[in-house]
């Protein structure tokens, strides 16, 4: 994950709203020949708003996997147009979530705090944001140890013991760690070291998406 | 005076087990007082300082008895959060504590919880930096075990409680940072701080500790400090002939590794020879693990080639019968569901039991490795890599949370090992007590290079190094 933030995030309510936004009108023209321009005029955005480069790691992972979907899709139904369409579904989920996959954890954790929103909530979604890589680091780790150990991926106990044991003494070992560290789900006061602020950058980006949508909506 | 912590007759057991771990405990911390709890690995030394933060019996439940205090007010009826206001906790395992990606979020993480005002938290932040050597702006992902293990006890130390409950926080630190969180944490006693640790390297804490306290059979017995003091202070003693081998088994020609912009290794040129054992020492953080991975075959260099003479393809799993590599963290490697078979997975009948003997693991056969202490769980991790019998044994801190006892016993079964299969050994250790025992020859790493190289006086001098750094 840290791999692909970047230094200047945009607020996180604003990453939130324009990937759920860009979705749905992305999905909204799938089916057109807009649909392909729709993409670029995205690409260009984040670009514009320091995303390029994470925007072309993100394709190099989501193309391979939309030409597999289209692949299945065409031998299933037999009909190129559909496995198309297909292909540009799975590739627009990854370009949507461009600006929320470069947002670090903790500035959403902190401004759900702010806006007040409940803690066990903030903290919630802090910990499942943090535990996807940790259950890839896990998983990647005991492949190697089972490689250390000369175990085949046969042996399907080699693998599954130590990733079920580390994931179940890592999330007992953080939630011990979140108590002892004065974490509750009460309603004690809590404060915010750094505060995430909405900032000029976040609404030019908002009005280039609504001129973006705008735009679709009227091409199609 | 109220006592930060106390214990009235206070018994505890396992809701699952038959006998109770700690029997009719009487004890007293006071404030102003660095108090250290020792015992062999299982005694129940974690679960005496989980029962006064709280985690027992909230998180681990549990049939208690007596009566526990904290701060004069009685523990029976306040929540785990409410004690986290009172006791600061540094549990063990800092890997799987760590919820930020950056340091300076991870320090200001407990003091957001207590309501400290942005401007308190950066001054702490910064403080607590300076004082354990942290950067703030650093991720935490490329920290070091040792730093990782600085950073949640910084964490802890950030939130200012005036009771501190540490578990084995000297946990993969190096002599000179073990030595400056104990200066640190005598400084706090010296403000009227309380300090209850839990560690095996008695040799490193007793000096700061006023009172030495031992879990024996589930009681607490106050020992003499300077007994103790010397009995852990030996070294062990070598029971192998020091030998220079004279055929090259792992060379490697000016080894490089980065991460992103990092560089962890650089220009590094080492030879490890057949049936010799080297000892690889230096900082936290100066990249030996990932020297030792390197030498594993586990990660691939990203500048400069390491050439063997194995006759096998690189981390292939032929490889892998004749290269054992040790993982700091035990867990990753256990998988069969008794000890007995864990070691039959890697070796015939008579090695099997041969190494449960020689590990101390005999009463532990038909437990499941993963139920066992950490302490334990390395052992038994050591005996089932060692039962392959590997040419290159690789160990990666096989010391960390081993009482003198079992530490002298496992010091001398590898090199019992060593003497009889010739196996070539590569050991990583923090710990000055088994070093020179296992240590034919030494490579000394600072800032990712070879710093000096030689036989195991070199030792000696590193040590003394790392204090007069200090």
């Amino acid at each position: 994950m840290d791999r692909i933030q970047v230094k200047n995030p945009l607020y996180p309510l604003v990453c939130l709203g324009s990937a759920i936004a860009l979705l749905v009108g992305g999905l909204m023209c799938a089916k057109q020949t807009v649909f392909p321009f729709f993409v670029l005029m995205v690409c260009l955005l984040y670009a514009l708003f320091g995303l390029g480069k994470v925007t072309a790691k993100c394709f190099m992972v989501f193309i391979p996997v939309s030409i597999v979907f289209a692949l299945f899709s065409f031998l299933l139904q037999r009909d190129l147009v559909t496995a198309v369409q297909m292909a540009c579904r799975v590739l627009l989920i990854g370009l949507s979530a461009v600006p929320m996959v470069t947002l670090p954890a903790v500035n959403l954790t902190r401004c759900l705090t702010q806006l007040g929103c409940p803690r066990i909530i903030a903290l919630g979604m802090l910990i499942a944001i943090r535990f996807v890589p940790v259950i890839g680091d896990e998983v990647r780790r005991v492949c190697e140890a089972m490689r250390t150990r000369s175990v085949g991926m046969s042996v399907y106990r080699a693998f599954i013991v130590p990733v079920m044991m580390r994931v179940i003494n890592i999330s007992e070992t953080m939630s011990l760690s979140l108590e002892t560290r004065a974490f509750s789900i009460g309603d004690e006061p809590t404060s915010v070291s750094e505060r995430v602020t909405f900032r000029l950058r976040d609404g030019l980006y908002c009005v280039s998406c609504v001129l973006l949508l705008a735009g679709l909506a009227v091409a199609i | 005076m109220k006592n930060a912590a106390q214990l009235k007759g206070y018994s505890f057991k396992y809701d699952e087990a038959g006998d109770y771990i700690l029997k009719n405990c009487d004890f007293a911390l006071k404030y102003g007082e660095l108090c250290v709890l020792s015992g062999l690995s299982g005694e129940g030394k974690t679960t005496l300082l989980s029962s006064i933060n709280g985690i027992i019996p909230y998180n681990i439940p549990g049939v208690q008895e007596g009566e526990i205090l904290i701060d004069g007010q009685s523990a029976r009826e306040m929540h785990m959060h409410e004690r986290a206001r009172l006791v600061g906790s540094v549990l063990q395992n800092a890997d799987s504590q760590i919820f930020h990606s950056k340091v300076c979020d991870e320090l200001a993480f407990g003091c957001e919880n207590l309501n400290f005002a942005p401007g308190e938290i950066k001054g702490k932040v910064a403080e607590i930096c300076s004082l354990l050597e942290l950067s703030p702006s650093a991720g935490t992902k490329v920290l070091s075990g040792g730093q990782k293990q600085r950073l949640i006890t910084g964490a802890t130390l950030a939130m200012g409680q005036k009771i501190l409950m540490l578990d084995e926080p000297l946990a993969n630190l190096d002599t000179a940072g073990s030595m400056h969180l104990l200066g640190i944490l005598r400084g706090l006693v010296c403000k009227g701080y309380a300090v209850l640790l839990v560690e095996h390297r008695l040799d490193m804490v007793i000096p700061y500790a006023d009172r030495v306290l031992e879990l024996e059979n589930g009681g607490l017995v106050e020992r003499n400090r300077d007994d103790l003091l010397y009995g852990n202070l030996k070294r062990i003693e070598g029971i192998c002939q020091n030998r220079t081998g004279e055929e090259t088994l792992l060379s490697a020609k000016c080894l490089g590794y980065r991460i992103k912009e990092q560089e962890i290794l650089r220009s590094l040129d080492l030879e490890i020879f057949a049936g010799e054992r080297v000892v690889i020492l230096g900082e936290n953080g100066c990249g030996k693990t990932t020297l030792l991975r390197l030498l594993a075959g586990l990660l691939r260099p990203t500048e400069g080639i390491i050439k063997h003479s194995f006759g096998v393809k690189t981390a292939s799993k032929k490889w892998f019968k004749k290269v054992g590599y040790v993982y700091q963290e035990p867990s990753y490697q256990l998988f069969m569901p008794t000890v007995a078979e864990e070691l039959r997975y890697a070796a015939d009948d008579s090695w099997r039991s041969r190494c449960l003997r020689a590990f101390s693991l005999e009463s532990l056969a038909a437990k499941h490795p993963q139920s066992l202490s950490e302490g334990q769980k390395r052992r038994v991790s050591i005996a089932a890599v060692s039962a392959g019998a590997p040419e290159l044994l690789l160990l990666d801190e096989p010391t960390v949370g081993q009482d003198f006892e079992n530490l002298e016993n496992m010091v001398t079964t590898l090199n019992k090992i060593h003497e009889e299969t010739g196996n070539t050994m590569v050991t990583i250790t923090h710990d000055y007590r088994c070093a020179e025992a296992l240590a034919d020859r030494v490579i000394w790493i600072r800032d990712g290079r070879v710093f000096r190289k030689g036989d195991n006086r070199l030792i000696e001098d590193y040590f003394k190094a790392n204090i007069e750094a200090r």
